[in-house]
């Protein structure tokens, strides 16, 4: 299996000196769907920001669908990583729907006609189809959910990456949020505290907790040990 | 401005272009009228009247909207009267301001905002102008839900604090309020860059940029 992200060594300390990740090693195949656990301040969102670039690596390296993070390769990795943020309105900044989905492709210098059809598709597949003129503060939470959702995959990426993404979505939207990544045939990698929502969509689970990982392994037997995930503050 | 006006007259089904244009141009024959052209004003204030008319606005909602934003107008103004021929100035300036201030209402009520962004793209504004309005107006929604909720915190444990301790924790909250809005602001444009934004590019993938 071609691996799609590979770390080796990489660690980061925040500018107050504070060490974030310590020497993180792991690799993770196309197709994979790998839920990263761990409680507040494990370093989660942390690493999740170095698979685009939005974090440099201080030490050691990070290498997505075999381009390695660094500077000169920013703009081809984020097309290739759709990165759906935690908070829905701060990845929803444009009046409608609709033209923050075409925000991505535009960017990515697609054609109008292009972009139109992106849009169209990408509303479809997370059950939004035409409603391109919904205006984003008029929607539900859940539904702002899935329109971020949406304006990644318009950029048609390789792998996506999520920030909690059933974070305070209603069981139904939390169920709704399920069945649509397991839906799609992407590699992904999802930071949650939702550990039922991981059983349903990961066949794997990597536990980080104080900057290092602690468990890495198929999701049922990592979350079936009720022992370790309460050492971690995990249930 | 209120988000998608339906399309119940037809003045909101008037080209947004041609709306944006008349207002503007409105308001700028106000400004430059003297105060005698007494004749001028009143076929303005009927005009105004038969747009409102013609919207289907109910006249309450005009009045609302002109008593919410009429103090802020007013404030500069107050020290006018009492100078030597102020009361004359001051009823031609308070005029001219409430005619404005009527025109944009009528403006605003009748066109969607991003039907109104989409035009004056396709009438070659700089891309600059047209993502700052867009973002504008869609964070203005979400500033005031934050006052909003700072508002209702304050008020929930305010038991019997009395209108100055309110007022006291609001006021501190407006700094709260700006470091939210700029911890806001970083995190979207992390969003941003995460698909693939490198500067301001044009709808048609030209690569006008900002820096």
């Amino acid at each position: 299996m071609k691996s799609l992200i590979e770390l080796r060594g990489l660690s980061y300390a925040y500018p107050d000196g504070t060490r974030a990740l310590s020497e993180l090693d792991f690799r993770i195949c196309e197709g994979e769907r790998v839920a990263l656990i761990g409680p507040n301040g494990a370093g989660k969102t942390t690493l999740l920001l170095h698979l685009n670039g939005l974090i440099l690596p201080q030490a050691g390296s990070v290498r997505v669908d075999g381009l390695e993070v660094k500077r000169a390769n920013l703009p081809e990795l984020r097309r290739r990583v759709g990165f759906v943020f935690q908070n829905p309105d701060d990845q929803l900044f444009l009046p409608t729907i609709g033209e923050d989905v075409a925000f991505g492709p535009r960017n990515f210098g697609f054609p109008e006609a292009e972009v139109v059809r992106r849009v169209a598709s990408a509303l479809e597949r997370v059950g939004l189809a035409g409603r391109e003129e919904k205006l984003c503060f008029n929607l539900s939470l859940g539904e702002k959910k899935r329109a971020s959702l949406a304006t990644v995959l318009a950029g048609d990426p390789r792998l996506l990456v999520f920030d909690e993404p059933t974070a305070s979505l209603d069981p139904a939207g939390q169920r709704q949020i399920a069945g649509l990544l397991s839906e799609l045939d992407l590699t992904m990698l999802i930071a949650s505290h939702d550990l039922v929502f991981i059983r349903k969509v990961c066949s794997r689970v990597i536990l980080l907790d104080g900057g290092r990982i602690h468990a890495d392994g198929p999701a049922g037997e990592i979350l079936d040990d009720g022992g370790r995930l309460a050492a971690h503050a995990l249930v | 401005m209120n988000g998608k006006a339906p399309a119940v007259s037809p003045l909101h089904r008037l080209d947004p272009a041609w709306k944006f244009g008349a207002a503007v141009a409105g308001v700028l024959l106000l400004t430059g009228l003297p105060a005698g052209a007494r004749g001028f004003f009143i076929a303005y204030g009927l005009a105004l009247l038969l747009l409102t008319g013609l919207a289907r606005l109910s006249p309450f909602y005009i009045l609302k909207k002109l008593l919410a934003i009429l103090p802020f107008l007013l404030l500069p103004l107050v020290s006018i009267p009492f100078r030597p021929g102020g009361p004359a100035l001051f009823r031609l300036l308070l005029l001219r301001s409430l005619f404005s201030l009527y025109t944009l209402v009528i403006f605003s009520a009748t066109t969607s905002f991003p039907v109104l962004l989409e035009r004056l793209e396709s009438l070659r504004t700089p891309r600059l102008i047209t993502v700052t309005l867009a973002l504008m107006y869609r964070y203005l929604f979400l500033m005031a839900g934050e006052v909003e909720r700072l508002k209702r915190a304050v008020l929930a444990r305010s038991g019997r604090g009395g209108s100055r301790a309110i007022l006291r924790a609001l006021a501190g909250g407006t700094g709260q309020l700006f470091i939210r809005s700029l911890e806001r602001g970083e995190r979207v444009y992390q969003a941003m860059l995460s698909r693939g934004y490198q500067g301001l590019t044009s709808k048609a993938g030209s690569d006008e940029k900002l820096d």
